[in-house]
């Protein structure tokens, strides 16, 4: 008697169990269903995304890299949107897509972050060389302008010296 | 003291005085010329289908006008790329927001370029009737810790649905 009590209230209790608390809300047709798919190619994302943070931090331009995150977050979320029809065929193929060029993303924030590293290097090398030049050029003019002065200070006393022996003769 | 010399401390001040205004107003040039820095900040903005900020949907009648189109702008000035998502949450009106506690009904994310702005269209159908709140939260993503946390913009619209 017992038993069949409780069977009756679990069956009872069941239905209510799936209903869903929100059915006087709006609807909307979105449902997120993860995978195990997209979860990996949205870690692959966050990869790409943290590298080109990094890139960015460094001073390089990554405008084109960000066109590839965007594109590869379209992926993620056409996979997401397959999943939840239960297409897991191409869930899984734009997974695959989106970690490919998730996967581009990290290879040119790498060359992103090398180049802006060889451009400030030469950068570098250029400026201190014309730091350096300008610099043996300002002491060379010192030098070359002393000696000229000097000479033009010892043409002209040497005409005084010869005004003033004309002039007392 | 003889004229030469007067005339030598004569030229040393006038040398000294005119670098320093060389220095000073080289000085003050690179002051003018350099552009304050900017408070770094992200914004949200919600515009109606005509991407105006004028006609918003206010009272929506069942099979009549219950789906409606809306833009949600997000501005990037932060001074670096963000990766932000748009969180939509659909209540009463009754519930805390500033973030909202409930679950987001639909989100969008985009990877926003320093000075970048982008808007995301929101066609939604609300088939039930009363009073509705549409509640977008801008969440950003922080990469050290690897999860979207609140950037404290949100905004929200009303919406009272009635029977035709």
């Amino acid at each position: 008697m017992k038993t069949r009590l409780w069977l009756i209230l679990v069956v009872l209790t069941f239905p209510f169990m799936l209903v869903n608390p929100c059915t006087n809300r709006v609807h909307f047709s979105l449902e997120t269903p993860i995978n195990e798919g997209i979860e990996e190619a949205r870690a692959k994302f966050q990869e790409a995304y943290n590298a080109t943070v990094e890139a960015e931090r460094t001073g390089a331009e990554v405008s084109e890299a960000v066109k590839k995150l965007n594109d590869a977050l379209d992926y993620i979320f056409q996979a997401e949107n397959h999943t939840a029809h239960g297409d897991m065929e191409q869930a899984f193929l734009w997974t695959q897509v989106s970690m490919q060029l998730s996967e581009e993303t990290l290879v040119l924030t790498q060359e992103l972050k090398q180049q802006t590293e060889t451009l400030r290097y030469t950068r570098l090398v250029v400026y201190s060389v014309i730091f350096v030049a300008l610099l043996i050029f300002v002491i060379y003019a010192f030098f070359i302008g002393r000696r000229i002065w000097k000479r033009h200070r010892q043409n002209k006393f040497m005409e005084m010296r010869v005004e003033g022996t004309l002039g007392s003769k | 003291m003889s004229t030469n010399e007067m005339k030598d401390e004569e030229k040393a001040i006038a040398v000294a005085v005119l670098s320093a205004i060389i220095v000073l107003s080289g000085l003050l040039v690179y002051i003018s010329l350099t552009p304050a820095r900017q408070e770094p900040f992200v914004s949200l903005y919600l515009l109606d289908s005509e991407k105006k900020a004028e006609n918003y949907p206010q009272l929506l009648v069942l099979g009549k006008n219950n789906t409606f189109l809306l833009w949600v702008g997000v501005e990037n000035f932060m001074g670096r790329i963000e990766y932000s998502s748009v969180l939509v949450k659909v209540d009463d009106g009754t519930g805390h927001v500033d973030p909202s506690p409930i679950d987001p009904v639909y989100r969008f994310e985009k990877v926003l370029l320093n000075k970048e702005t982008q808007e995301f269209p929101i066609t939604t159908t609300i088939n039930q009737t009363g009073q509705h709140r549409i509640v977008f939260e801008l969440w950003l993503f922080d990469e050290l810790d690897n999860v979207f946390s609140y950037s404290g913009s949100w905004c929200s619209i009303w919406l009272d649905v009635i029977e035709s």
